[in-house]
C-alpha cells in the first residue's frame, strides 16, 4: 500500500536525513525545495545526530487505525539539538515518567501496520530516553 | 484587500440552519439541500445565481466528491453554478468569502453560501480517522498523532510555560456550554461544572469536554450587494464589512512560535483593516473553539488577551450562541454555523435596541493552521 510513498520517505524515517541550507545554514527537517528560514533553493542533504529534547508530550488512548497495537502510547514533539521540533512516538519508557526538556534520542521502529492483505509494516524514527552526556 | 463601496458591501438576506446532531435518515445532499431551500425561504425566496459550498470530509465519509453538481439538483436549483471549497474546520468560511467576493465583485447578484459535513454515515474511528486528514500526513498522522493530540501537546507546553494547571480550561469550556442552553440547534451535551469536573482525560492535559463532539449539520446565508436592497429595508440590514484569510504551516512543528497562531493574528487583523474597525469596536466574538485550547490561543494571538491570559475571559461577550464546544462540530459546516447564528443574533439585538452592533468571526482550519476571519455589522 502506497509503496512510492514509503519509498520516497525512507531516509527521513529511516535516519533523519534533512537538509542544511546552503544559504543560511539553517538545519531543515523534513526536507524541502525552500528553506523556510531564508526562503532560497535547499538542497544538500544534512544527518541529524537524532539527539534533541521533549518540547511536550502527551498520551494517546484511543489510537487511530494502523497503530491499535501500540495503544496506549505517548506522542511527543521533539526539539533536536540542530534546532527543528519533530513530531513523534517516545518509546523504550519502561515506566519512566515524561517531562518537559527531557533529553531524548532516536531509535528506528516499527511505525505503523497498514493493515492491507499484503500487511505492510511501516518503520520509521521513534525517540527514547538519553542519558545526558 | 482594500475596503469596498458600501453599495457594493455584501449584506445578509436570509439564513437557513439545520439543528446540529445525528441526522441518520437523511444523507450529506439531503443535508445541503435542506439548508439552502430554509435559507431562501428565510430571505424571501430571491432567485440565487450560484451556491458555494463548504464541505471537509463529503469524499471520505460519504465516498462522494463534486458537490456542486449535485446539491443544487437536491435544493432545487439544477444547474446553477456550484463548486465546493475544501479548508478542512474553515471550509464553510470559505465558501462564504467565496460568495461574498461573488456578490461585491458584480459577478453574480444573489449567491447561497451553504456549509453541510456528514459526520455519522460511519463508524466513529472512521470518521476520526477523517478529520486527522487535516494534520500533515507525512510527518504527523503517519507518527501515531491526531487533532486531539496535537491539541494535547500545544496545551501541555501552555501550561508548562505559563506555570498553570489544567483547571484554566474549565472557565472557557463552561463559557460555550452554558450559552449553547438556549441555542435550539445545539447538539444538547448538558454539562455544567459537576460534570465537567468528573470528566475522563483524553488525551493529557485535555478531556473529553474541552473538544467538541462531531456531529452532522448544515447551515446556509444568501447574499447580495446592498445596492440591490430597496433603500427602505436597507436598515435591517447585517452587512459583511470585512474579510481575512491567512495560513500558517500545516505541520504544528513547522512553526517558529508553537504558542501564538500567526493565521490567527493576520487574518483577524486584515479583517478588521478591511472593516476600517479596531478590536475595541467589537461587541461579540466567535472564536473557534474545536477544543479549549484554540480559544485560548486564538484570543492571545489576535490580541484580545494578553499572552498567558487567554483563558481569563470573564467578562468577554464570546461565542454567545455556545461555539463548537457548545453546538457540536460538524467540521466544514462550523464556519457557516458560526456565521449565521452571529447573523440571527446581531439582528435581535437590533431588534431590542441593544449594544451589539459589530462582531469578529473566526474559523479555523487544522490546528491553527488556516484563519478565515469574517466581520459582520448591524
Ligand atoms: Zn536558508
Amino acid at each position: 500500500m502506497e509503496s512510492p510513498r514509503h519509498w520516497r520517505l525512507k531516509k527521513q524515517r529511516y535516519a533523519l536525513i534533512g537538509e542544511e541550507c546552503p544559504h543560511c545554514k539553517a538545519k531543515i527537517f523534513p526536507p524541502r525545495d525552500v528553506c523556510p528560514e531564508c526562503g532560497l533553493e535547499a538542497k544538500t542533504a544534512y544527518q541529524f545526530s537524532g539527539k534533541g529534547k521533549v518540547y511536550s508530550y502527551t498520551t494517546i488512548n484511543e489510537a487511530p487505525s494502523g497503530f491499535q497495537d501500540m495503544s496506549p502510547y505517548a506522542i511527543a514533539l521533539v526539539k533536536l539539538e540542530e534546532g527543528p521540533i519533530v513530531t513523534a512516538q517516545l518509546t523504550d519508557l519502561g515506566g519512566e515518567s515524561i517531562w518537559v526538556g527531557m533529553p531524548v534520542e532516536m531509535v528506528t521502529r516499527k511505525l505503523r501496520n497498514d493493515g492491507d492483505e499484503r500487511g505492510v509494516i511501516l518503520y520509521g524514527y521513534k525517540f527514547r530516553p538519553a542519558f545526558q552526556a | 484587500m482594500n475596503r469596498i463601496d458600501h453599495r457594493q458591501q455584501p449584506v445578509i438576506l436570509g439564513t437557513g440552519i439545520l439543528p446540529i446532531g445525528q441526522h441518520w435518515e437523511i444523507s450529506l445532499r439531503q443535508l445541503g439541500g435542506r439548508a439552502v431551500r430554509m435559507a431562501l425561504q428565510d430571505a424571501g425566496n430571491p432567485k440565487p445565481d450560484a451556491i458555494y459550498i463548504g464541505n471537509g470530509l463529503g469524499t471520505i465519509l460519504s465516498h462522494q466528491a463534486n458537490l456542486g453538481a449535485l446539491i443544487p439538483e437536491f435544493a432545487g436549483y439544477p444547474g446553477i453554478e456550484s463548486c465546493t471549497f475544501e479548508a478542512a474546520g474553515a471550509s464553510g468560511a470559505a465558501a462564504f468569502q467565496a460568495a461574498c467576493f461573488a456578490v461585491e465583485s458584480g459577478y453574480v447578484d444573489v449567491a447561497v453560501a451553504l456549509g453541510v459535513e456528514k459526520i455519522t454515515e460511519c463508524e466513529d474511528r472512521a470518521a476520526e480517522a477523517a478529520m486527522n486528514l487535516a494534520l500533515n500526513y507525512e510527518f504527523e498522522s503517519s507518527q501515531g498523532s491526531t487533532v486531539k493530540t496535537e491539541a494535547a501537546l500545544i496545551a501541555q507546553r501552555y501550561l508548562y510555560e505559563w506555570h498553570l494547571n489544567r483547571e484554566i480550561f474549565q472557565r472557557v469550556a463552561l463559557n460555550s456550554y452554558q450559552n449553547a442552553r438556549e441555542n435550539p440547534n445545539a447538539f444538547a451535551r448538558n454539562i455544567d461544572e459537576k460534570t465537567y469536573q468528573k470528566q475522563p482525560l483524553i488525551s493529557a492535559p485535555l478531556g473529553l469536554y474541552d473538544i467538541a463532539v462531531q456531529n452532522d449539520g448544515a447551515a446556509a446565508i444568501v447574499l447580495t450587494r446592498e445596492e440591490l436592497v430597496p433603500a427602505e429595508e436597507r436598515d435591517r440590514l447585517i452587512r459583511v464589512s470585512g474579510s481575512g484569510n491567512a495560513v500558517a504551516s500545516l505541520a504544528l512543528h513547522d512553526r517558529h512560535d508553537l504558542l501564538y497562531w500567526s493565521a490567527v493574528a493576520q487574518s483577524a487583523a486584515a479583517a478588521l483593516r478591511q472593516a476600517d474597525l479596531k478590536l475595541s469596536d467589537i461587541d461579540t466574538f466567535e472564536i473557534w473553539d474545536g477544543t479549549v485550547m484554540d480559544v485560548i490561543l486564538s484570543l492571545e494571538s489576535i490580541g484580545i488577551c494578553q499572552e498567558g491570559k487567554g483563558w481569563q475571559i470573564d467578562s468577554l461577550p464570546l461565542n454567545v450562541t455556545g461555539g463548537c464546544l457548545g453546538r457540536g462540530n460538524p467540521l466544514g459546516a462550523s464556519g457557516m454555523y458560526q456565521i449565521a447564528e452571529i447573523a440571527r443574533f446581531l439582528q435581535t439585538q437590533k431588534s431590542k435596541d441593544r449594544i451589539h452592533r459589530n462582531a469578529l468571526i473566526q474559523a479555523i482550519g487544522g490546528y491553527g493552521a488556516t484563519a478565515i476571519t469574517h466581520i459582520l455589522r448591524s
